[in-house]
């Protein structure tokens, strides 16, 4: 059993875990933590398929920026006791059936995807070098695009959480 | 060995659990939690593909799948916190105003139990008379 065999097996077990925490914990706070221990584990399977600078993205913008914001959220807005709400048994039955048939679909493609043509050991992945260069070339258009997506959204997160001024002067 | 379908193994538990949880979850940020754990396992897709086609694309595809979460989230959870400022609750049943026209408001068969209530924090009582105070001179 190689190091690599061992790797992905503790790194995807992990992730499944975290991910069922994050599904079925009860508490939201507990979920959004767990959720930050998936993002993490997502980013070390990226390194180990050889994207070194997807896993470092991924281990910043998620794990440093995305989930601090997730977890402010969650404290500015779930303060209230009534966090957990009951779900019926209806419904853990359909979204059941419908996620295990959408499942096992999903592996048998993919398994099948891989049995038909044996694939030469890919060379190893082109690395951050080549990416920048491609994104100042070839994908410059959506670059561009998602610079200024960024730029509308943060305008727009900054307009619709501001304290809004009533005329009675308190503020809401 | 690892190969690719060990990593679409991966990806696809990720979005089907994402998916479990946004169909029987209620809160809205809970709902949010499941979205980005579909992000994510559409986004290993993408790099275990690049991976096994030995270029580019789906890297890149991948980052700019973290670009646009990351937009998500920020536009998301102000709206989060705005819905919230309006009825005090992040249950998505509340709010259903882009509903089909004509289409009857979904509605709980089995009420939810109230909410309990807060009780007032406890005060302590005036004790007694306040003693008169005495004017002292320091000098």
């Amino acid at each position: 059993m190689s190091l690599d065999v061992v790797l992905f097996t503790a790194i995807a077990s992990a992730i499944a875990f975290s991910a069922l925490a994050v599904v079925f914990s009860r508490n939201i706070v507990r979920s959004a933590l767990w959720l930050l221990f998936t993002l993490i584990g997502v980013s070390l399977l990226y390194f180990l398929l050889g994207a070194e600078f997807v896993g470092a993205t991924q281990l910043i913008v998620y794990v440093g920026g995305t989930m601090v914001l997730v977890v402010f959220g969650v404290m500015l807005t779930a303060q209230q006791q009534f966090l957990k709400i009951r779900i019926r048994p209806q419904e853990w039955l359909v979204a059941g059936i419908l996620a295990s048939a959408l499942f096992v679909l999903l592996v048998t493609t993919s398994f099948h995807l891989g049995e038909g043509k044996n694939s030469p050991p890919a060379e190893p992945m082109p690395g951050s070098g080549p990416l920048g260069v491609g994104f100042l070339t070839q994908y410059l258009l959506p670059f561009e695009i998602i610079s200024v997506h960024l730029l509308v959204v943060l305008i727009g997160a900054a307009y619709l959480a501001r304290a809004k001024r009533r005329p009675g002067g308190n503020r809401d | 060995m690892i190969s690719l379908p060990h990593y679409l193994t991966v990806g696809a538990v990720l979005f089907v659990l994402g998916l479990i949880g946004f169909l029987t979850r209620r809160n809205l940020i809970v709902m949010f939690l499941s979205a980005e754990l579909m992000l994510q396992g559409v986004a290993l897709n993408f790099v275990a593909f690049s991976r096994a086609h030995g270029n580019l694309h789906g890297q890149v595809f991948a980052l700019f799948i973290i670009a646009v979460a990351a937009c998500e989230a920020g536009i998301a959870l102000a709206m989060f916190l705005m819905l919230y400022r309006k009825k005090r609750s992040l249950d998505i049943s509340l709010w259903q105003a882009l509903r089909d026209p004509g289409l009857e408001e979904t509605r709980d068969l089995v009420p939810l139990p109230a909410e309990p209530k807060e009780e007032p924090l406890p005060v302590l009582s005036v004790s007694g008379i306040e003693p008169a105070r005495k004017e002292r001179d320091h000098a």
